[in-house]
């Protein structure tokens, strides 16, 4: 224990240190002596954690329709999208070797082919040029449904909401790549499913939020960026 | 997607947009409530918790979790974004009253209906319990991040008063926990 301060000293100041209040000296005191004192390193632990806990007892608020896309932008910028997209490479390449190793190279390109040819035809009766299907999250991140989007025109959606996901949702806004908020007036939950045309093309969309009667997002889906 | 808020954090600070967006939907409201708590205005807060939300997925790998669970790691992130928001704004300092009835109207139940943790209640129960005087000066401190020289001066008193208010409170909080824990 350092000679220039005592454990009761010391105590006088580490709630203020686990507030984050402390000035530099006293943060500095209290360091050098709780990196000696097992005590006094106990304490300012447990008052650090009740600190952090204190903050939990904020009021909730949900933020404005959009906060999830414009945050995610904010944050996952495109280095960290090639970042992501090097295991998915990789995982591709071990899929692949994988394939020719059981010599099923052949007949994975036939089935590949004929599922294309398909694919094309089905969209060309409707002047489509992609369809996607993107997962419904609730609040807490967890799948919800499956939003299937047909970029076409005229562009569409249909979407589903599982069993136990929640029947609440009472209004859909679209949240355009522009930021915009574009409310579908035809929308109505019919046993867990609804679809439409929408008056814009699928591709700048960038996320479809369900809201309830109060106006909180309950479900959201994204889109890709680029598709 | 589902998954703890461990491997939400991990996707999330891996890139894994899927990821990215369940953790953000999870603590969405935590965080932009606590930020709007401290600054009071709803576009400064949405800035501030879009920014903790950054710095969370920037500092992902220094979260530990043997030190606390993530939602007090990222609340303790955008609380402290938040100050520094409000210190750059050299905005008026929140009325502590109004700041404890702010805390304080927040009831039993989550935005989402479900009754809170027990550990959270137990909290708040310890925390109304204690003299008026000095959950202000907690509050001051944890929230707005106002030092014991801030608090003298906000609340008139000597500086020797507004330390012995917040030391008492935070050993008297965590009594209150203790003695709830060893039953």
């Amino acid at each position: 224990m350092p000679a220039d301060a005592s454990c009761a000293e010391i105590r006088e100041l580490t709630s203020e240190l686990a507030l984050g209040i402390a000035d530099g000296q006293d943060r500095a005191r209290v360091l050098e002596h709780v990196a000696v004192c097992a005590e006094c390193r106990r304490e300012l632990d447990e008052l650090s954690s009740l600190a952090d806990e204190l903050l939990v007892l904020a009021p909730e608020h949900e933020p404005p329709v959009g906060f999830e896309l414009r945050t995610l932008r904010r944050a996952l910028p495109k280095p960290s999208r090639r970042r992501w997209r090097q295991p998915a490479v990789a995982l591709v390449a071990a899929s692949l070797a994988a394939s020719v190793a059981a010599g099923g190279v052949l007949f994975a390109v036939r089935g590949d082919r004929r599922l294309a040819s398909e694919y094309r035809a089905t969209l060309s009766q409707a002047h489509g040029s992609s369809f996607r299907a993107v997962p419904l999250q609730n609040a807490a991140g967890g799948r919800a449904g499956t939003v299937f989007v047909y970029r076409g025109s005229p562009s569409w959606i249909f979407l589903t909401i599982s069993a136990h996901g929640t029947s609440s949702a009472a209004r859909a806004e679209l949240v355009t790549r522009g930021n915009r908020t574009l409310t579908l007036p035809a929308f109505r939950l019919s046993s867990g499913s609804w679809g439409g045309a929408i008056p814009m093309d699928a591709g700048a969309v960038a996320a479809i939020h369900l809201l309830d009667r109060n106006g909180r997002s309950v479900l959201v889906a994204y889109l890709p960026a680029r598709w | 997607m589902d998954g703890s808020d461990e491997a939400l954090l991990a996707g999330f600070a891996a890139g894994d947009p899927e990821a990215g967006s369940a953790f953000v939907r999870r603590f969405q409201r935590r965080v932009y409530g606590l930020a709007l708590t401290i600054l009071r205005d709803p576009s400064a807060a949405e800035d501030a918790a879009q920014e903790a939300f950054v710095r969370a997925w920037r500092r992902a790998e220094s979260y530990d979790p043997r030190r606390g669970r993530v939602l007090t790691w990222l609340l303790a992130i955008a609380r402290n974004v938040a100050i520094d928001a409000v210190r750059l704004k050299r905005a008026e300092p929140l009325d502590p009253v109004l700041l404890t009835a702010r805390v304080e109207a927040n009831g039993a139940l989550s935005s989402d209906g479900a009754p809170r943790f027990a550990e959270e209640q137990r909290l708040r129960d310890a925390l109304w319990a204690l003299p008026v005087e000095q959950r202000r000066a907690v509050f001051l401190a944890a929230y707005l991040g106002r030092t014991a020289s801030e608090i003298s001066s906000l609340e008139n008193i000597p500086l020797g008063t507004a330390k012995t208010r917040i030391r008492s409170a935070m050993i008297r909080l965590r009594a209150e926990l203790e003695v709830v824990d060893a039953r």
